[in-house]
């Protein structure tokens, strides 16, 4: 009864959901991660957005985070030659955000001086978006994304649990962008070289599939 | 930007020490991790949509499949989720997990003999998965194979077991005991031996378990 493979991750997932329904009972929703102590202290909050996220731009934005999650992937198997390098998904949320605003997030799961990869990727093209990393347990901001792209990707060693958010800081809609972030363990490589603060990634820009933002 | 570019000339040679000539994984695997996630989350459909997309970049990505039949048979898509796994299996019989969603499904389905039958197999294929075991033992219980669910239920009140399957387990080990007993009684058979040395009074220590003390506050 080793360590937890993947595939059992996947399992328990699979076979709960299932024995819930089973069992008649309403379907369980995990809480929304709540941002750490200090996280959003003595700043403002995010604006509330107009429209809400439907079922199909839902949709569309886990599949944006995952196509980009891969092109990530393949981009850091590239730049490092190792075909061992591999991205397993921890985390992730969809939200919308206003310009200017700021959708918080608290990863849940503990991290052991893993180092993950943190993505950030907006709706449209023309957005302009920002990855931010704070010390969960003061508030205090430790990292600030390049809000250049409507994608964005930090890479950090992480000790305990994270606090992040996705700055807006330009937004094509004016009710609001639809935000993906996503957090992926790094397995088979390591890129941080042991520097203990977060990095942002420098991404070539076509590095994206021709047809990304389609 | 000198920085990052020693960084990543360090890790450009690192990578090229380490990592030639390996096995690519799957491309499908961070759609199905992205799949999970929103199925934990309760986002079904999203998690579906996540699992499918999965299936088109890797058809054969066990992961994947038992996802999306697990989605399905949440959206109440129970016919569709068993069409697809019995598709899968015929490629790939002796998949534990996809085995393992299809008897839950199965379950469901009200079959409960093909649920025992995939449940088992799943077991058989890969039994140090407690959720395997588990689900083996639940479907044993429910056909009254009870001598072979009171054997995978002792399995998992061993040490390494995560808690919440121990838990069940006991549960079900209980439910196991009022069923055999119940069904001595009806049978005039005396108080049911084989089931007899668990009903536990104050102090009684577990025989499956003998570190634990069945009065214990664990046990209620």
């Amino acid at each position: 009864m080793g360590k937890e493979s993947e595939a059992m991750k996947r399992l328990k997932l699979a076979a709960l959901g299932i024995l819930v329904l089973a069992a008649c009972a309403p379907t369980t929703t995990a809480p929304p991660p709540s941002p750490g102590p200090g996280v959003g202290a003595q700043r403002p909050a995010t604006p509330p957005a107009a429209r809400s996220l439907d079922r199909a731009l839902r949709e569309t934005m886990a599949a944006r985070l995952a196509a980009f999650t891969l092109a990530v992937q393949e981009y850091l198997r590239q730049k490092t030659g190792n075909a061992r390098l591999s991205l397993e998904v921890e985390d992730a949320w969809l939200d919308l955000v206003s310009q200017g605003g700021r959708s918080q997030r608290f990863v849940t799961r503990s991290f052991n001086g893993e180092e993950v990869v943190v993505t950030a990727v907006s709706e449209h093209e023309a957005d302009r978006i920002a990855i931010r990393v704070y010390d969960p347990d003061t508030g205090r901001l430790i990292h600030r994304g390049d809000a250049s792209e409507a994608f964005d990707l930090v890479l950090a060693e992480v000790r305990g649990r994270m606090a992040l958010e996705v700055e807006v800081s330009r937004c094509r809609r004016q009710d609001g962008c639809a935000v993906a972030l996503g957090v992926a363990k790094v397995n088979g490589a390591s890129l941080t070289q042991g520097r203990g603060a977060p990095i942002s990634v420098p991404l070539e820009r076509d590095f994206l599939p021709p047809d990304f933002w389609r | 930007m000198g920085a990052r570019g020693g960084l990543w000339a360090a890790v450009w040679l690192m990578g090229l020490a380490l990592g030639m000539g390996q096995t690519l994984p799957s491309p499908g695997a961070i759609w199905a991790g992205y799949g999970d996630i929103y199925l934990e989350r309760g986002e079904v459909e999203t998690a579906l949509h996540l699992y499918q997309r999965a299936l088109e970049l890797d058809p054969d990505l066990q992961e994947a499949a038992a996802g999306e039949a697990a989605a399905l048979a949440l959206l109440e898509r129970r016919e569709e989720a068993l069409s697809k796994l019995d598709a899968y299996l015929e490629r790939h019989p002796d998949s534990p997990l996809v085995l393992h969603v299809r008897g839950q499904v199965r379950f469901l389905q009200g079959w409960v003999s093909g649920a025992y039958r995939d449940l088992k197999r799943a077991y058989e294929l890969n039994p140090a998965e407690p959720l395997y075991a588990l689900a083996y033992a639940r479907a044993a219980v429910v056909v009254g194979a009870w001598g072979e669910g009171r054997a995978v239920l002792s399995t998992l009140l061993e040490e390494g077991v995560p808690k919440e399957i121990q838990d069940q387990a006991v549960s079900l080990l209980y439910l196991l005991l009022y069923l055999s007993r119940s069904q001595a009684l009806f049978n005039e058979r005396g108080s049911g031996d084989e089931a007899g040395s668990l009903v536990h009074g104050p102090g009684t220590v577990c025989p499956l378990h003998p570190g634990r003390n069945l009065s214990g506050p664990d046990w209620t």
